[in-house]
């Protein structure tokens, strides 16, 4: 009887995870063919910039949060989640953290700049394959490999030819995409429906959104102090929904079977993050 | 006010304050985040350099055909160097998790 609940519990789990995904890749796949069909005339992002007067607000919240955060993982503390507290986390920072940010930003940064020609928005952003790597990244190496993230979007704005203070957001915006499932995700593992549940729905739709939004409010408020000149209507119009496609649609079809391959690997080498952390209460 | 201001020189100053702070936590007050931010200024920094190499070079701005795929190269080049780096540093490490 009690292996029966415990099946069905089970099967519930799956159809879950099933449904999350199937929403989060029609979603990805939807705004991917809408860009494609439309280019800059797709209803996607008419639909995102008729609700930017409630997008701002929200945009505006999820940057401070992401700021904070951001800054309070840099100097060792973190919240617990879902039950939220604040505690410090200790992060060895010794020659095997420091080589994971440096070689994370290294590949990610290499990765981006290897597709930097595919200019979709001039002096804002380009197709990014290399975007997939981000969850991998963060749900692997933890903290070393989200900053290693955030450094490698920077490099690769250099060498793609988009450096300018809005690098600024995608610094810390970047870094949030790796972030969010790391720190989100309850089993990283990808080995039970309840795993690719939290995957599909914190490292592909979560993480793309707030990214997005974090790095789209810095150029609002760049353009607010007139040291841009990227219009509102590209902002919110486009290039808030276009980020947003543009980390879903790989993330969704390759991230989490990255994730699956190099889980074991990373772990018998000894590199994943949660071996090698330290909560202090 | 702030029209007109070079946005590169504000960057180039961020990183060195970050390397200025990582260097004063690390060797004056013996923290280890500052070796964290050591390294995020060399990112920083690294990246603003390739931003002076590539505008002298007049290759900036000239991803993909328009510059010869010359930043793609690089790029790949990165990639793979990163790739080997990680390999390389297992190796070095035993593959056992260094502490």
């Amino acid at each position: 009887m009690g292996e029966s609940v415990e099946e069905q519990k089970e099967m519930g789990q799956k159809i879950i995870a099933i449904i999350v995904a199937a929403i989060v890749i029609a979603f990805a796949v939807y705004g991917t063919w809408d860009f494609a069909t439309y280019g800059f005339g797709w209803s996607f992002g008419a639909f995102m910039l008729s609700i930017a007067a409630i997008v701002l607000p929200i945009a505006a919240i999820l940057w401070i949060i992401g700021t904070i955060i951001f800054f309070m993982e840099l100097v060792g503390y973190t919240f617990t989640f879902p039950k939220f507290k604040i505690v410090r986390q200790k992060i060895r920072w010794d020659s095997m953290d420091i080589a994971i940010a440096g070689l994370v930003a290294a590949v990610y940064g290499g990765g981006l700049a290897a597709t930097g020609g595919f200019v979709i928005i001039p002096g804002a952003t380009w197709i990014r394959p290399a975007n997939a790597l981000t969850p991998v990244f963060g749900v692997l190496f933890g903290i070393p490999g989200a900053i290693g993230t955030a450094i490698g979007n920077f490099i690769a704005d250099s060498l793609a030819g988009f450096l300018g203070l809005g690098s600024l957001g995608g610094f810390v915006g970047n870094f949030i995409l790796a972030y969010v499932p790391y720190k989100f995700m309850k089993d990283h593992s990808l080995k039970t429906a309840r795993s690719w549940t939290e995957f599909y729905f914190w490292g592909v739709l979560i993480n793309s959104i707030w990214c997005s939004a974090y790095i789209s409010f810095t150029l609002y408020l760049l353009l607010q102090m007139g040291l841009l000149g990227m219009p509102y209507e590209v902002i919110w119009g486009w290039f808030f929904p276009f980020v947003i496609i543009n980390n879903a649609i790989v993330t969704a079809f390759v991230s989490g079977i990255l994730i699956y391959i190099l889980m074991p690997i990373v772990k018998q080498w000894g590199l994943y993050w949660a071996d090698r952390i330290e909560i202090l209460e | 006010m702030l029209q007109g201001i070079d946005t590169t020189l504000v960057l180039l100053a961020l990183g060195i304050l970050i390397l200025v702070l990582g260097i004063a936590l690390k060797y004056g007050m013996k923290n280890n985040l500052g070796l964290l931010l050591v390294v995020v200024s060399i990112g920083w920094l690294f990246t603003i350099g390739l931003y002076y190499g590539l505008v002298s070079a007049g290759l900036y701005g000239t991803a993909g055909e328009a510059g010869g795929y010359v930043t793609n190269i690089i790029g790949i080049l990165l990639f793979v160097g990163g790739i080997l780096g990680i390999l390389y540093f297992v190796k070095m490490k035993g593959g056992s998790g260094g502490t």
